[in-house]
């Protein structure tokens, strides 16, 4: 087991986040689906605009940036 | 020589109002043992002995000496023997036994629930003898008025009530089972891991609850909001605005909102048909606690724990009836009617009984739960005096809901008009209240009436205003107080009597903060730990399973030593499994400690090596507070004012550079450099 992308978390098996991140991510990936449909955004668009929405919650902030910083 | 009976109360002050209501001048007289009063009343050829517990007198302990788990064995004390700060309860048992000397029979007075069953049987089994129990009788009542005591004295049974009490006896063994062996589990793997000694504790109901508010911060923390757009649109009418509403409350796309902004912007819309609805709204039933709780804390943001100490302050002065119910519902054994001329005597709800009492028939609203001991709560008619703030506020919440309760219903007339703007629907939305019914008795309810001009179809009604805004989705709201109650009572955890106490443990032990209930780092750890290592702790089905046993007890359908059985041959696997895993538990724990403590420690970075932080510590030998940078190659130390608390402020000194702390004199705050040589303290000497 490794450590989290974002935290020093130990990794879920099979990802390279930790539980809490990991939900996050899926949280980001499901909503992706209505920010598509809302704006037509890419990925990358998306990624940028949601940091800054109101409210995003602190894992799901971490995990976007750290995703943009990769891209 | 007149019979001589010893009646047992829960607390001083029902004994007084109990050993009034009894005797027939209506004047006991008091005597005192030591600092223990009790009272004589004289009952026909009977004499009295009115004496008063405090709450509960015995607990359990451990039967066996030593400081380790698991711990099965267990034996009921006094309490003043285990618990520091219950010195009176010796007293009080003392009184007990000396009062009980001759005396030819018992009761048990205390309220009727499973607490104040066992208070009394305790009291009688362990402080005057097992012989006394053959001639002990039990008291109902659920209103401290004459009235009720005097019928629940000639009408009390021959027997206490034991399958209350074998409910009771069974909910503390399993509760102090549970408490003692998790809680020795938690503390001993961080002080095996760590040295350190710092008690953890968790409960059987207290594990699923954090959990609750633990889990309500994961979705917070993960939560990925939507965008969505809303449509705000006026029309108006003979000169006045009223609001057009687009039959979908949220749009989810934008380019749909650009399309909806053209067909509609500056258009005339139609009314393409007005319909007109007759709303009927039967008054609320009365409160049970839970309801009181919750309405307590909309109206008046007083917290469940409040309300309670309120409530049973209110019962005992005989103005309520018991709260602790779950009961919604009054028994027609209740005379509302002369409730309502009591009531008629106090000035702020004359005008209301006064009209409820012209009605020909009286029948109180009843709600769904019910509750086989307790009525729902209700005033008892007497006028209370001299209230404080808190008092008046809930006694009033009680008295308007009965009197809303035996009110008419409110009857509302909506209208809604369909618009059709360009090919999409729009909606006029009006009501008109034509009959406020026991709106008029209970002020605590909103509805606003919203006017609206006579429409008919096919009138022409211009959009005179049209706008959108973008939203976003918002993560769920962290618990208060009362919506973690009412998640507690629907998840059938903990019971009407403990579920605010629990709450109020888990921020005392500071595993949750803040009114708007947060878990803290110690508190995630402790559910992030449990729930890797023996997530059955955390497990509302297990608790739930274990509730609902303890509460057939009372039935007496299901044994009680066959409930604390099966919860011990639950509970050995769970030590079990945090046996094996007490190392890595010990360690997960240590580690979250100590970045609290370091946490509370840090005063900031260390000015000097740039690189460690200033932390405060105490000198082990002598005690000294004192602040050190952590880098061990560097030598910053300062002395600190003893005895206060010093908190960081992120600020650094304009003359030297340290940093600046903050300290309380006299709850006023104080900012200071924490260098004793700073030139800005010289200059000002």
């Amino acid at each position: 087991m490794s450590a989290c992308r974002v935290c020093v978390r130990a990794t879920v098996e099979g990802s390279v986040y930790c539980r809490q991140h990991l939900q996050a991510y899926s949280n980001l990936e499901k909503a992706y689906l209505q920010w598509r449909y809302a704006l037509g955004l890419s990925w990358a668009e998306y990624l940028e605009k949601v940091t800054k929405a109101p409210e995003i919650g602190r894992w799901a902030k971490e995990v976007a940036s750290e995703i943009l910083g990769s891209l | 020589m007149p019979e001589r009976i010893i009646v047992v109360t829960e607390k001083p002050s029902s004994a007084r109002r109990i050993a009034q209501a009894l005797d027939d001048d209506g004047r006991p007289e008091t005597g005192k043992i030591g600092y223990v009063s009790f009272h004589v009343a004289y009952r026909g050829d009977a004499q009295l002995i009115v004496a008063s517990a405090l709450g509960h007198l015995y607990t359990i302990a451990q039967d066996s000496g030593g400081w380790s788990y698991p711990v099965y064995d267990m034996k009921w004390v006094p309490i003043h023997q285990a618990s520091r700060g219950r010195g009176r309860a010796g007293a009080h048992i003392q009184a007990f036994r000396l009062l009980a000397e001759g005396a030819s029979g018992y009761v048990s007075a205390c309220d009727y629930d499973i607490e104040g069953s066992l208070i009394a049987y305790n009291v009688l089994r362990y402080a005057v003898g097992d012989h006394s129990l053959a001639k002990a009788g039990r008291m109902l009542y659920s209103t401290l008025t004459q009235e009720e005591l005097n019928r629940s004295w000639e009408n009390r049974s021959k027997t206490l009530d034991y399958p209350v009490i074998a409910a009771g006896k069974a909910r503390h063994e399993t509760d102090w089972l549970y408490g003692i062996n998790l809680s020795r589990a938690l503390t001993q793997s961080v002080r095996n891991a760590s040295g350190r000694s710092r008690t953890l504790s968790i409960g059987r109901v207290q594990g699923p609850t954090l959990g609750f508010v633990k889990q309500r911060e994961d979705e917070i923390n993960s939560f990925v909001p939507v965008p969505y757009w809303k449509v705000f649109a006026e029309t108006e009418i003979d000169g006045k605005a009223y609001q057009l509403e687009y039959e979908k409350p949220r749009i989810e796309r934008e380019r749909q909102v650009k399309e909806l902004a053209s067909a509609c912007r500056g258009r005339t819309g139609t009314v393409t048909g007005v319909c007109n609805e007759t709303e009927r709204r039967s008054p609320p039933p009365l409160f049970n606690l839970g309801d009181l709780q919750r309405e307590a804390y909309r109206v008046h943001r007083m917290s469940p724990a409040a309300t309670l100490a309120v409530a049973e302050k209110l019962y005992l002065g005989a103005y309520i009836s018991y709260p602790r119910t779950s009961s919604q519902r009054l028994p027609p054994s209740i005379d509302v009617k002369e409730i309502l001329v009591k009531l008629r005597a106090n000035p702020n709800y004359v005008k209301e009984a006064e009209a409820l009492l012209t009605r020909k028939r009286l029948k109180p609203r009843q709600g769904k739960k019910d509750d086989p001991a307790h009525p729902a709560i209700h005033p008892t008619g007497a006028t209370p005096r001299r209230m404080g703030d808190p008092e008046k506020k809930v006694y009033d919440l009680i008295t308007r809901r009965f009197l809303a309760c035996l009110a008419e219903p409110a009857i509302t007339d909506n209208v809604t008009a369909d618009v059709d703007v360009n090919g999409e629907l729009f909606h006029l939305r009006g009501s008109v209240t034509t009959q406020r019914g026991w709106m008029d008795h209970y002020p605590y309810v909103r509805k606003g009436d919203q006017l609206l001009p006579e429409l008919q179809a096919g009138q022409l009604v211009p959009v005179t205003k049209f706008s959108t805004k973008r939203s976003y989705t918002k993560p769920p709201p962290r618990f208060n107080a009362s919506s973690l109650l009412r998640l507690m009572e629907n998840e059938g955890i903990g019971t009407k009597a403990t579920r605010t106490t629990i709450i109020d443990t888990l921020a005392r032990r500071g595993y949750t903060e803040g009114a708007s209930i947060r878990v803290t780092d110690l508190g995630y750890s402790i559910v992030e730990t449990l729930e890797r290592y023996c997530p059955e702790i955390l497990s509302v089905k297990m608790t739930r399973g274990l509730e609902t046993d303890l509460e057939v007890i009372q039935t007496g359908d299901v044994e009680a030593n066959k409930v604390v059985a099966e919860a011990v041959e639950e509970l050995k696997p769970i030590l079990a499994k945090l046996k094996l895993n007490e190392k890595q538990i010990g360690s997960d724990l240590s580690r979250v400690l100590t970045e609290i403590r370091r946490g509370e420690d840090y005063l900031g970075r260390c000015p000097t090596c740039k690189a460690g932080d200033i932390l405060q510590g105490r000198n082990s030998k002598t005690g000294v507070l004192y602040a050190s940078c952590s880098n061990p190659e560097c030598r910053q130390r300062y002395g600190l004012p003893q005895k206060k608390r010093i908190h960081p402020t992120g600020k650094q000194c304009d003359a030297c550079g340290s940093l600046v702390v903050k300290l309380y004199f006299q709850r006023k705050p104080l900012e200071l450099c924490i260098n004793p040589v700073c030139p800005s303290k010289g200059a000002s000497k």
